[in-house]
């Protein structure tokens, strides 16, 4: 075990300011355990082997989203995600990984498999009544846990929707959701690149970023997947760029902290080449868009500026838009509740932190919201479904799109 | 006791769903921000978490039945050990109860739930032109119920006073499970010379007297404009004397702080936007008020500080001023920055001397570090006398953490020695309540007498202030 741990907790100075800020200490009703506070203590004293685990204690460290909201907060400069990140890890190593989660990481680190998957995703759903126009928004079909509306996997994958028109510029890496799922985005950043006078390459065989799997504490997983991406990418010297905020926050900075043994120096190499696509338009050149599209809010995705060292900011591109008007939320940095495994685990938490998150939003008067994650955009699709609001959620890269387009 | 246990089993059917007893989650509850807990965790048979008076009632009886002592909890932000368990304990934890039951402005007052949060009182007050001013540096976190059990305060103390001021009158469940209203069962006046003053008692009565259910708080029109003067200094005690002149210049700032230079490094490491100068000591001094009088206030105390500070600067843009005070709050956590592997050490923390005795005070601070060899910051409400100390030590290490703990006690035994307190807003807690005969005499047997009086079963939050 990692010997600085302990010590990584000792830095809490228990003042208790992260616990305004976390999303599930708020829905808890205010249990102490379920505030980044109580979990960094526990598991602190987990690791060093003082407390022994309990039912209660697996939940309490489920219930993090590994949103970071704390780690912005702490003027002790605590990386509660590391911490957490370890204490899983231990849970892992010592109870194992419950079978789902095991299957689910076999399945991230094949991408044929999970392309197949998909795809017959997509065709069930067509076959079940009709998930097969994309168009038709929104996306969303009811799926057996709880009532959540999740989205239809995609006819074609990304990267078989834009073919190839020359040079490459960049590597696109579109992580799981966008090119599975949130297709629409990544076809947006292609189209924009091109304005931009840049083109993308595919390159085959990319894997999952790997958080989940580093979520759930299985660490030599994540470094495997970490591992395969880090030498892929090894091949080129060109920008990497990732339309997805939670696979940027990967590349950069776990990659760096939890790098694959043997590929450290080539982890640093890559975190500095990659670029969100965020970032990646707001240095260039784009015509202006003609279309008048209306208001937009934005949504900032946790993993664009919570505990990490270069902040993202997508409402920069939203104000460039001649087309849009933008409004502000009054709640700027307040997390979607999605959180990946958390909103399967904790379905219930989860949406009752989007359904606050949109009233934020849709207190703005906008009429739809633009953000930079494809896990926040299913999550707040859902949230928009359920309550039957007259409200779009869309990726900020797809509404530049529509914008420079329409008119 | 277990989980199992009958008492306990009853206890799960009087909130239900609202009861922990999972050892690991109830481990959480052995800490607050204290050293004391750190060192010492012993958690609690159980954990509620109320909704309502009636629960609370119902609560105290179920203890009164079988012997247990209830610790009542806010947030945990005290720094005295005074939310943790002693003995067979369930913790009741407030933070539920949250409801801002009346906002009743036109009579200059609000009635909170204990579980209330202090910045989101003033965040529903602001736009009506209001505030509720007792700043702890906790103030984004803590809760009112926890601010009135301790008397908090913080940095606007020096004009506004402590939380005290502002309690108008309070409902508390007693040992015996009735509720009383102190203040005037349906009062709603600012003030009343009427009976012995309850609200006064249970006000700082940490818990150990009954358990505050809802707060009647007096709040105050919000000032229309604040400034702040910034002086350098490059001698710790002089900056002590800068206090002095600033009252002489017949000026009340609404906050009169002061950093030494390891706090100072604190705040860069943590803010680094900021830019704090580095030296041996500043002296942050607020003023608010009408616009025009702020600006002559400000230039006032400028003056004065001219004459004894190297340096003096000014602000008047309120988001640089809040900036300012947001690092300023949150310095006993940023103080685990100045060097690895060390944590915060709290005890010791919380001295208050007579102003008149502060660059003493701080002389004596730095003697005691010096011979202790325990890096620290110092920082405070120097313009109430109020001196807070952050030791810093690798609570891994044995000896480190003796150095540590030998250093607060000399720190407390300074602040008795220059006829002043070893707690001026903090709380006894456990952490203290060895210096209460010390600091009180034969007060403490009143003490004693009145906690015997109204808790004959000895269940109010036992163990704590030495009574």
């Amino acid at each position: 075990m990692d010997g600085r741990l302990p010590a990584m907790a000792l830095k809490c100075a228990a003042c208790g300011q992260c616990r305004p800020v976390c999303p599930s200490f708020g829905a808890s009703g205010g249990w102490e355990h379920e505030s980044p506070r109580g979990r960094v203590l526990l598991s602190g004293d987990l690791l060093a082997g003082k407390v022994a685990w309990t039912p209660g204690a697996v939940e309490t460290l489920s219930r993090c989203l590994l949103c970071n909201s704390c780690v912005a907060e702490c003027p002790s400069g605590v990386p509660v995600d590391d911490i957490i990140l370890e204490a899983r890890a231990k849970r892992a190593r010592d109870l194992g990984l419950p079978a789902g989660k095991r299957a689910l990481g076999r399945v991230l680190a094949r991408p044929g498999l999970l392309a197949l998957l998909a795809r017959t995703g997509a065709v069930l759903a067509g076959v079940a009544g009709g998930g097969g126009n994309r168009i038709r928004w929104p996306p969303l079909r009811r799926a057996g846990t709880g009532g959540r509306l999740v989205p239809t996997p995609a006819r074609q994958a990304l990267s078989a929707q834009a073919a190839p028109r020359g040079t490459p510029t960049f590597v696109f890496y579109r992580g799981c959701l966008i090119e599975h799922v949130t297709t629409e985005a990544g076809l947006a950043l292609v189209g924009l690149a091109r304005l931009a006078g840049e083109e993308p390459a595919f390159l085959p065989g990319e894997v999952c970023c790997g958080l989940p799997v580093l979520a759930w504490g299985d660490i030599a997983g994540f470094r495997r997947l970490a591992a395969r991406n880090i030498k892929l990418f090894g091949v080129t010297d060109l920008p990497v760029v990732t339309a997805c905020a939670t696979c940027t926050a990967t590349l950069r900075k776990y990659y760096v902290k939890y790098p694959p043994p043997g590929l450290e120096a080539e982890a640093r190499e890559l975190a500095g080449r990659v670029q969100d696509a965020v970032e990646f338009l707001a240095a260039r050149e784009l015509p202006a868009g003609r279309g008048r599209l209306g208001r937009y809010t934005y949504h900032q995705p946790c993993h664009h500026h919570k505990g990490i060292e270069r902040k993202v900011d997508g409402s920069a591109l939203l104000s460039r838009l001649g087309g849009v008007d933008y409004v502000p939320p009054s709640d700027p940095a307040a997390c979607c509740g999605f959180g990946g495994s958390f909103s399967v685990d904790h379905y219930a938490e989860s949406r009752a932190l989007a359904q606050s998150r949109l009233e934020n939003l849709l207190a703005t008067g906008a009429s739809g919201v633009a953000t930079a994650c494809p896990g926040c955009l299913v999550h707040l699709r859902d949230a928009i479904a359920q309550g039957g609001h007259d409200f779009e959620a869309v990726h900020v890269l797809e509404l530049m799109w529509r914008a420079l387009r329409s008119g | 006791m277990t989980a199992e246990s009958p008492p306990l089993q009853e206890l799960a059917r009087l909130l239900p769903g609202r009861v922990e007893t999972d050892a690991a989650r109830r481990h959480c509850y052995a800490f607050d921000a204290s050293h004391y807990s750190r060192r010492h965790p012993r958690a609690p048979l159980a954990v509620a978490l109320p909704a309502a008076v009636e629960e609370v009632q119902a609560l105290v009886r179920w203890a009164g039945r079988h012997r247990v002592a209830l610790i009542p909890r806010g947030a945990g932000t005290g720094q005295a050990s005074g939310a943790v368990p002693v003995g067979n304990a369930v913790v009741v934890d407030l933070s539920g109860m949250n409801a801002v039951r009346e906002l009743n402005l036109a009579d200059l007052q609000v009635v909170v739930e204990p579980g209330v949060i202090p910045e989101q009182l003033n965040q529903a007050l602001a736009p009506e032109g209001f505030f509720f001013p007792p700043d702890p540096g906790s103030v984004k976190m803590c809760t009112i119920g926890g601010m009135v059990a301790n008397n908090a305060s913080g940095m606007r103390a020096v004009k506004y006073g402590t939380t005290k001021h502002y309690v108008l009158g309070l409902e508390v469940v007693l040992a015996d499970g009735s509720v009383i209203t102190t203040g005037g069962a349906r009062s709603r006046v600012l003030k009343t010379v009427s009976g012995y003053d309850l609200t006064g008692l249970f006000t700082g009565s940490e818990g150990t007297l009954g358990i505050i259910t809802a707060i009647r708080l007096r709040v105050v029109p919000l000032p229309a404009a604040r400034g702040l003067v910034l002086a350098t200094f490059s001698d710790l005690e002089r900056a002590g004397r800068g206090v002095q002149a600033v009252f002489r210049a017949g000026l009340v700032p609404s906050a009169l702080e002061i950093m030494d230079r390891s706090a100072l490094r604190a705040v860069r490491a943590y803010r680094p936007e900021l830019s704090v100068p580095e030296t041996e000591a500043v002296l942050l001094v607020e003023m608010d008020g009408l616009p025009g009088a702020v600006e002559e206030a400000l230039e006032r105390a400028a003056a004065a500080l001219r004459e004894v500070a190297d340096e003096v600067s000014f602000s008047q843009d309120p988001t640089e001023c809040e900036r300012l005070w947001g690092a300023r709050r949150a310095l006993r956590s940023a103080s685990g920055r100045l060097a690895e592997g060390v944590g915060v050490v709290t005890a010791g923390e919380d001295i208050g001397v007579p102003i008149s005795r502060v660059p003493e005070a701080l002389g004596g601070i730095r003697r005691i570090l010096r011979e202790t060899g325990v890096l620290a910051t110092v920082y405070g409400h120097v313009g109430d006398g109020n001196i807070h100390v952050a030791l810093l030590a690798d609570t891994r290490d044995e000896a480190e953490v003796s150095r540590a703990e030998l250093a607060a006690d000399r720190l407390h035994l300074l602040a008795l020695e220059l006829g002043g307190t070893t707690t001026a807003e903090h709380g006894v807690g456990i952490s203290r309540a060895q210096y209460m005969e010390q600091e009180h005499g034969p007060a403490l047997a009143v003490m004693r007498a009145i906690k015997r009086a109204l808790d004959p079963g000895g269940i109010m939050n036992p163990g704590k202030m030495g009574l």
